[in-house]
């Protein structure tokens, strides 16, 4: 399960900002990668609501940065890694 | 991702693939994303595989763009599209050197939320709202738009497709919406109504139907709220490939990919059960339950015909018992004066469909196909890619839906000239280019992955086995029918008797016994062919050829030195008349009442089954 949702987050995340899942790192971060644009971010924040079926608030959307940012957020909406 | 060696078609091609199994939201946009990065100015494409669209809305619309980006491609087309500033319609409008005009747009969709256009707390109020006041608004905003829409129309050529306003599902009165003489609803309908027409004989300028693509998605789940507020991202993801659906029937028109004939297969298509074997009384076909499934279909592919679409019939049937239905069936809506041509013979229905292409002087890429048989789609779909070969449910009841949520007959009069120019030169040369693009039967055959089983009857088989005896009409070289004891004592003979039967399965699934044989080895020195059949629905895949094999090599096995066969002609099995000639048994005698007598005497080695095909033994 939590093997799943980690992976989840991976397949969405690569998928819209267009890197193959191996490349993207925990690391890579909005504030520096060009892709990342706030359209894009829109996109990303849209499709983990609808897959987890949770609406995520103003200030968990800003900080959302990284991978593992979405991972400690979407914790707090009880998904489990 | 990208290997260097692809053309830039071909990475398309798998990027759409993706799509085809997963139309996710984020498929689409990574998708739309990517096909974006290929290079495609190295390509010959004619003008009218490119677009140019332009979106203009009050709210954002990007993702929009995803979605008929990949619908266009789906389509053969090459999109570019634009997507204005959001709710900066007004200023790209009426600045005359905006992005949207130099960026001359073939097509402009523009959505507009009503709301954004009313007086401030007009909608806060409209329940103390005199009439006069709520009339007085609806003409301003109709006056609005149509300056608004006069402006663009000017300052384009292009077809202008404004979206009309979705009426909300809330009213402050409830209930009592529906007794003020303008409801909150109907003030919404009638600014509709008025656009509507307005613009009713203008030829640029069409009033596409939001309101009604929102209905039939859902008006509660069309808006995703979270991102209208972050975003105004106004409609949900899940709405947005019906939003693009439903544009498609302007740019296919706008574009000549609109479709102009409906080919119809016959048995289970147009009617239920097979002619061949029910008969003009068993099909199914009145308005009674189940055969009012068929008459229903009919009359909505009458109704389209009645509008201009050519009808054509792709059957594999004997012609004369096919026909008569047309002619003499009480229910039967479509008659043969509504046909424009007719293939009903045992062809291949891929050549077939060529045929009624040059009849009918069309091309392949302007018809549709409708066929029950996953098989003959399959065949027509892998052959002839220009034909649209519907996906028809394999439930009746669904036929009819099906037809009417096809978006593909439209027409738009702007377009008719160019549709026409040039039209025969281009089919006439795009058809030489089929012929020899077909994959030849034996490929095709292969791509189905046929597993025949042929074994003796057990007992369990026996009730399928006399239902086929007494039912088969078609594929049946003797018609010899036997009762269910009979049937029974034969099997028990095994020394004087082999009941055979045929499963076949394919890659769309199990088709159960399909065929029969009965062979009378009382005399073991010379096999008696007694009954030869098969069910209709899979000739033409070589089966029938495996099934023989198997009797022949089993003689041979038994070191019988003859097999002997024959064809007793009823009017329904002329099919079967050349079978045994076709497959090396000569002729030994034809009789007065039309008895053709065969022999097979090469019985010094087995032969080979087809080799397309995988054959059990057992």
């Amino acid at each position: 399960m939590s093997e799943n949702n980690h992976d989840k987050i991976k397949d969405i995340v690569s998928k819209i900002l267009l890197v193959d899942k191996e490349e993207l790192t925990e690391k890579i971060s909005r504030k520096d990668y060009e892709a990342w644009d706030s359209m894009t971010h829109l996109v990303i924040i849209s499709e983990l609501e609808q897959n987890f079926d949770i609406i995520l608030s103003d200030d968990d959307i800003i900080a959302m940065n990284t991978i593992s940012d979405i991972k400690t957020i979407l914790a707090k909406y009880e998904v489990s890694f | 991702m990208n290997s260097p060696q692809k053309t830039p078609l071909e990475k398309q091609e798998e990027l759409l693939k993706k799509i085809q199994e997963e139309p996710s939201y984020s498929n689409y946009w990574s998708i739309y994303k990517q096909i974006q990065k290929i290079d495609f100015s190295k390509i010959d494409v004619s003008a009218n595989r490119k677009i140019k669209i332009a979106l203009l809305s009050s709210f954002t619309i990007d993702p929009l763009a995803a979605f008929l980006d990949i619908d266009c491609r789906m389509e053969e087309l090459f999109p570019e599209i634009y997507v204005a500033p959001f709710n900066r319609f007004q200023e790209e409008i009426i600045d005359d050197k905006s992005k949207l005009y130099k960026f001359k747009p073939e097509i402009i969709f523009f959505f507009i939320e009503l709301e954004s256009l009313l007086e401030e707390n007009f909608l806060i109020d409209f329940t103390r709202l005199k009439e006069k006041i709520i009339v007085e608004e609806i003409d301003r905003v109709v006056e609005l738009l149509n300056d608004l829409l006069a402006k663009l129309a000017e300052n384009t050529d292009s077809m202008i497709v404004f979206s009309n306003f979705i009426s909300p599902t809330f009213s402050p009165m409830g209930v009592l919406d529906k007794k003020r003489e303008i409801g909150m609803k109907r003030f919404y309908r009638m600014i509709n109504d008025k656009l509507e027409t307005q613009f009713q004989s203008d030829s640029t300028i069409f009033i596409f139907d939001f309101d009604e693509t929102a209905s039939r998605f859902g008006k509660d789940e069309y808006i995703n709220y979270p991102m209208y507020y972050r975003g105004s991202l106004l409609l949900s993801e899940k709405f947005l490939p019906a939003v693009s659906y439903d544009l498609m029937s302007y740019i296919k028109p706008l574009k000549g990919r609109n479709r102009k004939c409906i080919v119809l297969d016959l048995d289970n298509t147009l009617w239920g059960g097979i002619i061949g074997e029910d008969g003009l009384d068993g099909i199914k076909l009145n308005i009674n339950y189940p055969g009012n499934h068929f008459v229903d279909f009919q009359k909505a592919i009458l109704s389209l015909f009645k509008r201009g679409i050519i009808l054509a019939v792709n059957s594999k049937n004997n012609e004369a018992d096919a026909l008569e239905v047309f002619q003499k069936h009480p229910y039967m809506q479509i008659k043969e004066t509504h046909l424009a041509a007719h293939r009903i013979n045992w062809n291949d229905k891929v050549q077939n469909m060529i045929e009624l292409a040059e009849e009918i002087n069309i091309g392949l890429d302007s018809m549709v196909f409708f066929d029950d048989n996953p098989v003959e789609r399959a065949r027509v779909r892998e052959a002839l890619p220009d034909v649209k070969v519907v996906d028809l449910p394999k439930s009746p009841a669904l036929y009819k839906k099906t037809l009417e949520q096809l978006n593909d007959f439209n027409t738009l009069a702007i377009t008719k000239e160019d549709l026409t120019r040039g039209e025969k030169y281009y089919f006439r040369k795009q058809r030489e280019g089929i012929r020899k693009k077909v994959q030849s039967i034996d490929e095709f055959i292969k791509t189905l992955e046929i597993v025949a089983t042929i074994k003796l009857a057990d007992k369990f088989a026996l009730p399928r086995v006399t239902s086929l005896i007494n039912r088969t009409n078609q594929f049946n070289v003797t018609t010899r029918r036997y009762t269910e004891a009979q049937v029974e004592a034969m099997h028990k003979k095994t020394t004087k008797f082999n009941v055979y039967i045929l499963e076949i399965k394919d890659k769309f699934g199990e088709e159960g016994i399909v065929g029969i044989a009965v062979v009378n080895k009382e005399n073991q020195k010379v096999w008696q062919i007694d009954t030869f059949l098969m069910s209709c629905r899979v000739i033409g895949r070589k089966v029938e050829t495996a099934f023989l094999t198997k009797i022949i090599n089993d003689a041979i096995t038994a070191k019988a030195q003859e097999i002997k066969a024959e064809y007793i002609p009823t009017k329904k099995n002329p099919l079967v008349k050349d079978f045994f000639k076709d497959h090396n048994f000569d002729l030994e005698e034809e009789l007065a009442d039309g008895t053709i007598k065969w022999s097979y005497k090469q019985m010094k080695k087995p032969i080979d089954f087809p080799k397309y095909l995988t054959v059990k033994e057992d």
